[in-house]
């Protein structure tokens, strides 16, 4: 019998403190944050999962390539994917359609079962946000703001926004005060994000990924988009 | 940890170190560096672009006991260990010589001897030295000479900077066979294509495998620490 969605549902319903859910819209750097949030030592990860093969750290971009490597993708060509995206191959298994039934491509429930069988947590992904109201014994991030400034055309003049969570327990997060340039904004983001969590800091580290992210995105849109 | 600018005093073991190096100068490598010209930055460039090179936690700069790469920031610290001056003299300046600073665990050229640089040796690996001494033309091995200005990479010329403050302080190329011109604005340059061409241009010298990114990330955040301290904390 093939995985279907709701196999992985339950399970996160079952092990909810084994997961934190990130709710986002595209282009609003959640891949970023799953790779920050996964980079800490009470997150797990694997290098394969990286989308790239050089270095067993989420924070590192590859060397022997430009960037991360790129994944079939409704809205993205090669160049944004390539360039100035930090896409996961994992952490992402629901799609946004609504009549999903099975886990997404490239997504294995057996490896969701092995970290909640080894007790790992985990930071997931999705755009899909309905699932707000299911997950609520899980850490939800819901990431508030306005578009982050990428020079992706579909997104231009266009407003972020999202529906009001306000009665749910999530946790609103504005991911731009989190990739400001600005080191404090950058810090009193981060450092909500680590108490939220629980997690050890690691401000050197998250903070030159965040750096490197953010001159991607001016170099892809200074000559690229 | 103990470093010095000024000219080489070579009442030291001078001679025998020449010979170690030229002996074999396939293993070695120095980097001619003026203080505050990024000296630090360039080692961990370098290393952090190949196995090739010796590398060990005792040359890391951590102040607690973390096992850093040569592109690793400390993670239990906001830097790295501070610099004394000499003979257990310690710079009076903390700030500076921990917040915005790459600080390695070596031993100037000026300051070791033959034995410890023998003793750092390892089977088929290059051992990178450091040296201020802008001078010395002594060796065959392949130099990293930093040349140029540092005035536009930071504003701290005109403060207390220590590591810093080196308003037309020019460093002049050298042009012997075995010498590379880093030029460090171009290097340290906020541009990512000027920093880039500096970069392969140095990997070329020395044959490295380029890793632009870490070593561009690298040098991100010692600009966003530097800018900090110019900004806030001076």
């Amino acid at each position: 019998m093939k995985t279907t969605i709701e196999h992985l549902n339950k399970l996160i319903e079952k092990y909810p403190d084994n997961f934190v859910i990130i709710f986002f819209k595209g282009g609003m750097a959640g891949s970023a944050l799953c790779r920050i949030i996964n980079s800490h030592p009470e997150f797990y990860y694997k290098q394969k999962y990286l989308n790239q093969k050089e270095y067993n750290d989420p924070l590192k971009f590859p060397d022997l390539v430009e960037g991360f490597n790129v994944q079939d993708h409704s809205w993205l060509g090669f160049k944004e994917q390539h360039l100035s995206c930090v896409h996961l191959n994992f952490y992402t298994p629901w799609i946004n359609s609504e009549t999903q039934k099975y886990i997404a491509s490239g997504e294995n429930i057996l490896e969701y079962l092995d970290l909640v069988n080894k007790n790992h947590k985990v930071a997931l992904k999705t755009h899909n946000f309905s699932l707000v109201p299911r997950f609520n014994q899980s850490k939800r991030i819901v990431l508030e703001g306005n578009y982050l400034d990428r020079g992706f055309d579909h997104l231009k003049n266009m407003n972020y926004e999202v529906a009001d969570y306000s009665k749910e327990d999530v946790f609103k997060f504005n991911i731009q005060k989190l990739m400001s340039p600005e080191y404090d904004i950058f810090l009193e983001a981060y450092i909500k994000l680590v108490q939220e969590l629980n997690l050890t800091p690691k401000i050197n580290s998250v903070r030159s990924f965040i750096l490197m992210w953010l001159e991607r995105q001016e170099r892809f849109k200074r000559t690229l988009s | 940890m103990s470093e010095r600018q000024g000219r080489l005093s070579k009442a030291n073991d001078w001679d025998n170190i020449v010979r170690v190096i030229n002996k074999s100068p396939k293993n070695f490598c120095i980097i001619q560096t003026y203080s505050g010209f990024f000296g630090s930055t360039v080692y961990r460039a370098i290393v952090g672009s190949s196995t090739d090179y010796v590398w060990d936690q005792s040359m890391c700069g951590a102040v607690a006991n973390e096992d850093l790469g040569p592109l690793e920031w400390p993670h239990t610290t906001e830097g790295y260990a501070i610099y004394e001056r000499n003979n257990d003299v310690m710079y009076p300046y903390f700030k500076e010589n921990h917040l915005a600073t790459a600080h390695i665990s070596i031993d100037m050229l000026e300051y070791t001897t033959a034995k410890k640089i023998i003793s750092k040796i390892k089977q088929n690996k290059i051992l990178l030295l450091k040296t201020h001494d802008m001078t010395p033309r002594d060796f065959k091995c392949k130099i990293v000479r930093i040349v140029g200005s540092i005035q536009n990479i930071t504003n701290l010329n005109d403060s207390n900077s220590v590591f810093r403050d080196r308003d037309g302080v020019y460093i002049e190329p050298c042009h012997d066979n075995n010498f590379f011109n880093l030029d460090v604005e171009k290097f340290m340059s906020d541009d990512y294509d000027t920093y880039c061409n500096e970069y392969l241009k140095l990997c070329s010298f020395l044959e490295l495998m380029p890793n632009i990114n870490n070593v561009r990330q690298y040098i991100l955040l010692l600009k966003d620490k530097i800018n900090r301290y110019e900004k806030d904390i001076l």
